[in-house]
């Protein structure tokens, strides 16, 4: 490939190496925790394992229920963020009509506004149209969260395909459907999965809405590693948690790589 | 090409309307939602900063709020680390990020692999498990300092609760987001590109500054200004590793919201930080109709 | 203090499963008749004695009701609740929070002029004449459990505590770098700190402070003195003059090791030491001359709550002889009825530990205090 980096590998040995400093080893910290019964200063390794917490995680059943309704939840809401923000970040990308910038704009200050500050609005329109402890109320609140990244990430993508390629591809006779299926989206499609999967995730792992509106009859995963962690001094719980999450999460990576197989979308993870 | 021959008033592709409001269609729902659940409720909170009630119980114009946020020195000393904590952490993303894209974008190794797992892993840790595990990690007496020890380096300063401690956490969050929209747009640029200037005898940096990076300027300036917008309003990593004071404008709104209750000062710090937001977002906007021109002209 | 976590669980599992299952089928947001949704801002130990202590026992007097407690996990969730509360009484809606334990009727502001909160003072409680009086804060919560605030510290790293507040600064400036203590606003532990400090440059006299009684003019003398004495020591604080985001990193900063000693909740004290995440050597002592400020926790019932007459009589319950007895046996609290209407065992055997009452500190003076300290303490900003 290009010379300059294949002939010597030393920048990947700088990154790993801050990567190991930086990202490993507070993972590391983390995993560690989970199998920790106590562990005090100096001793580099805990004082005592176990699985202690292990068990008295695995043991609650609302834990699996709350597993499910999160990978629901978060499933329906990148959904139809797509479904809704897809087509409206193509529009922004290709075609004019009267107030773009000041819409697109519009976007990004609706969540520039410090969330606490709409608290009480917010819980008011809710309430008032019945939505407080439904799906429906917590789908639309995390909604609301995602569009500004569904839009702009593949705003720019869009704008970034070559025009060229559309007009030959006209000009041979493909309908603007075809033009879009075979030409925009798959250039688009890198930064379109990047977009999907940081929704995805960040759902799952959304709080704040959920619990505005959906306490206390939807129980999302999140919510309750919150309530096992926060003001917990016993730390193991969450470690417990999040390391059982690493594992679904590895997988659904590796999984949207293989299933997508097209080199774009792995290109748009990275590799 | 095609421009050219059919003028600049003709459509340049037929697959795209011009002129015609069909876009209005495309964006009309999300552009509902945002107006329905945000901007309502946040243009009544400003309303609400100016349209105040006088000491009489009538209700008029003032900006009594704002005077004094900006005549406070403390408010302002607030704001200031706030954005310089911003400015930092958004800067050293780049910093971080910006090479770890362009490695995997042109290494099949192994090692890149490894690399790109670890850069991303960080999305799958929330942000109250890092906090800890961060505190654990490079606080007093933590991990870090006890393996520092044990290779015989001593004096190791915790950034735990300096102003330093966010700018680690809020890196550490940032981190996959941003690598992933470098690589996204990182993709789009040709191989043969590089290969060709290559060939003609141009250095790493030459590359760097004329192929690379105006090929992914719009994904450097997304990421920029919804970095901006993350970091700025950011509470819960300042609360927990940051120092007492000065305080990030994130856990100073909600301090003068719940512990002060004075929620129109809180609404008022709230309107400020919405209008420095937005500024970010302005230059994203002028940039790209900037460019847009520029092409036009081309 | 290991109460039966077990059962807890379990008891959630089933709650959390039928809510999941409701929020699948229905749509329509109404609460559960007799489910009663309370939401908790204290730490697990105190869910955990609900669950093992109140639930089993409410249940069983009052056929067909279910208690849903719901742990809030710090302050900005309940907060978040109690807005939820506010917007249900101003569109006349259902919040689904029947109660709310271990916040101040104080926030939202505005709330207790709209009427929020169910007055106790009014609603008949039959057991109402057995509080003790000293430690009705106002009329709106209804406390339920005493709780101390102590010294926790390194016996390993400091062999005799102090026993005066003047002996506490003194080892503080004798030990630089060894102590901390919470912000006043994220650890309530760091707030009774202050408000003890406070007590000693005033002459440790608890009348001078009401809920009535703060004024500017009034309070500015007296903070001034504070701030002399808080300055002083800070330079021989963690880190020269650093404060720990809670109740939770304090314990955590002398579990590292870093500090020798902090100040804490007694509860969430012997929560840690039973629970091993501190050091085998850490002790908790009082101060002799006049305790810290401490705190009762007291439950509030929204006036909009779907089950407000359920919650009422839970409210009841909770300070029935019976439970008070649990909160001093099972809990390790204190009790806010008087000891005269205690078990009598209970009452002998606890009759030689003088403390009828915890000191504490009126909740209006509190968000001037914590501003003025972050302007006049944390921050070296000469004037704020």
């Amino acid at each position: 490939m290009t010379g300059w980096i294949k002939r010597l590998d030393w920048p990947g040995y700088v990154l790993a190496i801050f990567l190991i400093f930086f990202v490993l080893l507070p993972i590391l910290t983390v995993f560690i925790w989970a199998f920790t019964e106590q562990w005090f200063y100096p001793s580099i390794l805990p004082t005592k394992w176990g699985l202690k917490y292990w068990f008295k995680v695995l043991e609650r059943g609302d834990v699996w229920a709350a597993f499910f309704t999160s990978i629901q939840l978060s499933a329906i809401v990148t959904g139809l963020s797509a479904l809704i923000c897809l087509p409206a970040a193509y529009a922004f990308a290709r075609m004019d009509f009267p107030g773009k910038q000041l819409f697109m704009m519009s976007f990004l200050m609706g969540n520039a506004f410090p969330r606490f500050a709409l608290i009480i609005s917010i819980a008011v329109l809710f309430l008032s149209l019945n939505l407080v402890g439904t799906w429906a109320g917590v789908i639309i609140i995390q909604l609301l969260n995602t569009i500004l990244l569904m839009i702009w990430l593949p705003t720019a993508a869009f704008q970034g395909v070559s025009r060229n390629m559309e007009e030959a591809a006209a000009d041979v006779g493909a309908t603007p459907l075809q033009v879009f299926w075979h030409v925009t989206l798959p250039q688009a499609l890198p930064a379109i999965g990047a977009a999907l999967l940081m929704t995805f995730v960040w759902t799952f792992y959304e709080t704040e809405g959920a619990w505005l509106v959906g306490a206390p009859r939807v129980q999302t995963m999140p919510l309750m590693m919150m309530s096992m962690i926060n003001n917990q001094l016993v730390v193991q719980y969450g470690a417990v948690l999040s390391v059982a999450l690493w594992v679904p999460s590895l997988v659904a990576l590796l999984l949207a790589r293989r299933v997508m197989g097209s080199d774009s979308f792995a290109k748009g993870l990275g590799a | 090409m095609a421009d050219t021959l059919q003028g600049s008033t003709v459509t340049p592709s037929k697959a795209v309307p011009k002129g015609r409001p069909y876009g209005l269609l495309f964006i009309a729902l999300p552009v509902a939602l945002i107006v329905s659940f945000l901007f309502f409720p946040a243009l009544k909170s400003i309303f609400g900063t100016i349209w105040v009630k006088q000491p009489d119980g009538s209700y008029g114009v003032s900006i009594a709020t704002y005077q004094f946020f900006f005549s406070d020195a403390y408010s302002l000393a607030n704001l200031a680390q706030t954005l310089w904590t911003t400015v930092v952490t958004m800067v050293m993303l780049i910093a971080v990020n910006l090479p770890i894209a362009i490695y995997l974008r042109f290494s099949k190794s192994k090692l890149a692999i490894f690399v790109q797992v670890l850069a991303l892993f960080p999305m799958f840790v929330p942000g109250i498990i890092i906090v800890y595990a961060l505190i654990r990690y490079m606080g007093p007496n933590g991990l870090l300092q006890t393996l520092l020890e044990a290779v015989g380096i001593f004096g190791f300063q915790s950034p735990y609760l300096t102003p330093w401690g966010p700018v680690i956490g809020m890196l550490w969050d940032a981190m996959p987001f941003t690598l992933l929209v470098l690589t996204a747009g990182m993709s789009a640029i040709p191989t043969s590109a590089i290969e060709a200037a290559e060939d003609v005898g141009a250095s790493p940096m030459r590359i760097l500054f004329s192929i690379i990076l105006p090929q992914i300027k719009n994904s450097l300036l997304v990421v920029t200004s919804l970095n901006f917008l993350g970091l700025f309003g950011q509470a819960f990593m300042p609360f927990m590793l940051g120092p007492t004071s000065p305080e990030m404008m994130g856990p100073f709104m909600l301090r003068t919201f719940s512990s002060v209750r004075d929620p129109l000062q809180a609404a008022t710090q709230a309107t400020i930080v919405f209008a420095l937001c937005s500024l970010a977002g302005l230059a994203y906007v002028r940039s790209i109709a900037r460019r847009r021109a520029q092409e036009v002209v081309k | 203090m290991n109460l039966k976590r077990r059962d807890f669980l379990r008891g959630s599992a089933a709650v959390g499963f039928g809510g999941l299952t409701a929020g699948l089928l229905g749509s329509t947001a109404q609460a559960a008749p007799g489910t009663l949704d309370i939401f908790f801002n204290s730490d697990t130990n105190v869910v955990e004695f609900w669950a093992a202590a109140i639930k089993p026992a409410f249940e069983a007097a009052n056929p067909g009701v279910t208690l849903n407690l719901v742990s809030g996990g710090g302050g900005a969730a309940m907060g978040a609740l109690s807005e939820r509360a506010f917007a249900a009484l101003q569109t006349k809606t259902d919040p689904q929070v029947d109660m709310m334990e271990a916040i101040g009727p104080y926030s939202p502001v505005g709330a207790i002029e709209a009427g929020l909160w169910v007055d106790f003072s009014t609603t008949g409680l039959a057991n109402i004449g057995k509080l003790n009086p000293a430690v009705i804060n106002n009329k709106w919560s209804l406390p339920y459990r005493g709780s101390q605030v102590v010294m926790m510290y390194n016996g390993a790293k400091v062999p005799t505590p102090p026993k005066t507040f003047e002996e506490l600064v003194a080892w503080i400036k004798a030990n630089p770098g060894q102590f901390a203590y919470a912000r006043p606003d994220l650890g309530d532990s760091g707030a009774c700190f202050i408000e003890r400090a406070l007590q000693e440059v005033t002459g440790r006299n608890e009348a001078l402070f009401t809920n009535e009684n703060y004024s500017d003019d009034y309070a500015a003398p007296m903070f001034e003195k504070l701030w002399v004495l808080l300055k002083d020591i800070a330079p021989s604080l963690y880190k020269g003059g650093e404060y720990t985001g809670g109740n939770t990193p304090s314990i955590q900063l002398l579990a590292s090791g870093a500090i020798s000693m902090t100040i804490a909740w007694s509860d969430m004290a012997l929560t840690a030491m039973n629970e091993g995440v501190v050091p085998d050597t850490t002790a908790l002592a009082q101060l002799q001359d006049m305790a810290f400020i401490g705190g009762y926790s007291a439950v509030l019932v929204p006036t909009v709550a779907a089950n407000k007459d359920l919650a009422i009589k839970l409210s009841d319950f909770l300070i029935s002889t019976d439970i008070q007895g649990k909160v001093v046996t099972d809990l390790g609290g204190f009790p806010a009825i008087n000891w005269s209407e205690m078990p009598a065992e209970l009452a002998a055997k606890f009759a030689n530990v003088a403390a009828t009452s915890i000191p504490s500190f009126p909740g209006p003076w509190e968000a001037h205090l914590f501003d003025g300290w972050y302007r006049n303490v944390a921050s070296n900003l000469t004037q704020g």
